[in-house]
């Protein structure tokens, strides 16, 4: 069939396309991506990809080095930790905490930051106050250490650790939300919504939020990388997950007294961190470029 | 600028109340007896007990137990560390300006090679060298510290035997504690060990001090560098190049004056990172400072040490902030109004 044009018409990419186009121009961030996508991976496949459990010891393979140096030994590409145990199924299962864990926590600091924020944002006088001062508080306690007074309440442990981040992150959301609201809110589209009589709730969810999304969805992959990095150091100090747990930052801990005697079980779960959250924040900057084209270079 | 002060004064103020009801609730969560929690072991029942439970006022109302919680706080009376019985205020105060050497030396460390890495990925926009900032600097902001930390050791303490692993100042060294500041002390112990003793410091404080940097570093180069494209562009600067001003004036002199006031505001912020930092990089290096020793009071269960040094800590990041936000109003022309 032939196709015949009639009008000449440019199409104008919808935009979803328009951040597509952008968001791939970003080398960087298809990057982060890559690894991303390999990191989540490993991660839900882990008992597949993982050759032993992470729990497993080999009383007869104990401190073994990496595959690649002479001393390494095939069935353990990562080599192995003091006691035995594979390094690379550890890393792998280790992921699976690291990132199903910031993903709870960034969850729950984002529902709670928008509602506060969405309060303060809609809100004037003593309510709006409150919340913000409350937040600034938050603020000018140091993240970590805040994480710690929390934790030094409820106790240690990874379901407190969680808490503690999760809070630690709220102020932020709190913040971009209400600065979005009050800009917002002078628009047209949002004084015609409020004329066709829609209140605050609907106002916000079906009116701003949408218009806001690009901002929180920028602060969401943030949030993601402080919340990876937050929780490996807890579980560095020894407050986060608790051993033989494999999470990333209590392994580093584990093998600290190691780190002469075993370099590798230091390096390797640092690396994975690393690269973890330095995808996620690659991919946050693409984000933040396709997203908010005027703000990119 | 009267009102701004007034202005900062009344959120210092606020944000004071704020912390101090915050930390007298959460008291209220920790679980078990607030007087053993306050004051160690002591026996329900004994004469001791009671006058703990007294002076808690703890037959007293929520309220009444805040006022006096206040007032002690005021006094300067943040109780004492149940482990080792001395008052939290004068131990903080003997962990405190080891935190602060380590910051100090960190941030310096930070802004000179921060800045100077965003000035020159500036000017060389879009060639090797600007990217080579951007993904260092991109890296850097990534770096999980607690590992970059034993890394750093790894290599520089035990494999080439550079630097010491751990501590501020070898126990060769007997040095009186005058100011708390290790580079100070060593210098005025100068007639015993000459400048052996402060080399040594010098030497205990530069791996410490790199790791603490590293995030600030990061951060604050990406600031520059888009700080300064933008003001490289601005017409001021064509005006300066018409007149025939030399690159090198223009900017180091003309371009960075107005590129580095909004790192004001991003140093300010930046306090309360190189505190969190300070927790981690004292615990690897084992610096005695005030991140390790709320730590340890953590893992002691020490209550009075860690309330008392959250909330010395806090005061001290909303001091800076304010004093920032100051600062930022006195420096930038266009904070000034007309009366």
């Amino acid at each position: 069939m032939i196709e015949v044009k009639i009008y000449k018409d440019i199409p104008i990419p919808g935009r979803w396309r328009q951040f597509n186009r952008q968001f791939r121009q970003h080398k960087g961030a298809m990057l982060g991506l890559f690894f991303l996508l390999i990191i989540l991976i490993a991660s839900v496949f882990a008992p597949i990809i993982a050759p032993y459990d992470p729990a497993e010891q080999f009383p007869e393979f104990l401190r073994k080095p990496p595959a690649w140096t002479d001393d390494g030994n095939r069935e353990f590409i990562f080599g192995t930790d003091d006691l035995g145990r594979d390094v690379f199924s550890r890393i792998i299962y280790g992921s699976q905490l690291s990132l199903g864990l910031s993903a709870v926590v960034v969850f729950i600091a984002a529902i709670f930051g928008i509602l506060l924020g969405a309060i303060a944002g809609l809100s004037r006088g003593f309510i709006e106050f409150s919340i913000l001062r409350l937040m600034d508080i938050i603020l000018a306690v140091p993240s970590l250490l805040l994480a710690i007074v929390i934790i030094a309440i409820i106790g240690p442990g990874l379901p407190n650790a969680i808490y503690a981040v999760a809070i630690v992150l709220i102020p932020h959301f709190v913040r971009i939300v209400r600065a979005s609201i009050k800009e917002e809110m002078n628009k047209d589209y949002v004084v015609a919504a409020r004329l066709d009589g829609a209140n605050k709730a609907r106002l916000f969810t079906h009116s701003i939020l949408p218009n806001i999304l690009p901002p929180l969805i920028v602060q969401v992959s943030l949030a993601f990388s402080t919340a990876i990095i937050d929780i490996a150091a807890l579980g560095f100090l020894g407050l986060g997950a608790q051993p033989p747990n494999p999470e990333w930052g209590t392994i580093l801990s584990q093998s600290r007294d190691y780190i002469q005697l075993a370099p590798w079980t230091v390096t390797i779960p640092g690396v994975a961190i690393l690269i973890t959250v330095l995808s996620i924040n690659l991919v946050g900057d693409g984000l933040r470029d396709a997203l908010d084209p005027k703000d990119g270079s | 600028m009267i009102k701004i002060l007034l202005k900062q004064l009344t959120i210092l103020i606020l944000s004071f109340t704020g912390i101090t009801i915050i930390f007298f609730s959460l008291a209220q969560l920790v679980p078990g007896d607030p007087v053993i929690l306050h004051y160690g072991n002591l026996t329900p029942g004994t004469e001791q007990y009671e006058n703990a439970y007294q002076e808690l006022g703890l037959d007293e109302s929520l309220v009444r137990q805040y006022l006096i919680f206040i007032k002690d706080v005021l006094q300067g009376d943040l109780g004492r560390s149940t482990v080792t019985n001395h008052s939290v205020l004068e131990e903080f105060f003997t962990f405190f300006p080891a935190t602060i050497e380590l910051s100090l030396f960190a941030i310096l460390i930070a802004l000179v090679f921060g800045v100077g890495a965003g000035v020159l990925a500036a000017v060389n926009k879009n060639t090797w060298i600007d990217n080579l900032v951007i993904s260092s600097s991109l890296i850097g902001y990534s770096m999980p510290i607690f590992w970059w930390g034993m890394l750093l050791i790894l290599l520089f303490s035990l494999n080439l035997g550079l630097t010491p692993v751990a501590g501020r100042i070898s126990f060769v060294f007997d040095i009186e504690p005058v100011t708390g500041f290790m580079l100070i002390d060593t210098l005025l112990a100068y007639p015993k060990y000459e400048f052996a003793a402060f080399y040594d410091a010098l030497l205990h404080l530069i791996l410490p001090s790199v790791v603490l940097a590293t995030v600030p570093l990061a951060v604050i180069a990406r600031m520059t560098r888009s700080a300064m494209i933008e003001v490289l562009s601005a017409d001021y600067i064509l005006t300066a190049k018409a007149k025939g001003v030399s690159n090198f004036k223009i900017i180091w002199v003309h371009a960075l004056r107005n590129a580095l006031i909004p790192l004001v505001t991003v140093l300010g912020l930046q306090s309360s990172v190189l505190l969190t930092g300070a927790i981690l990089t004292e615990t690897i290096f084992a610096w005695p400072g005030v991140g390790k020793w709320m730590v340890e009071a953590i893992f002691r269960r020490d209550y009075p040490s860690i309330q008392g040094g959250v909330l010395l800590i806090a005061v001290f990041v909303i001091l800076i902030n304010a004093t920032v936000d100051l600062l930022y109003a006195a420096i930038n022309p266009r904070m000034r109004r007309p009366e």
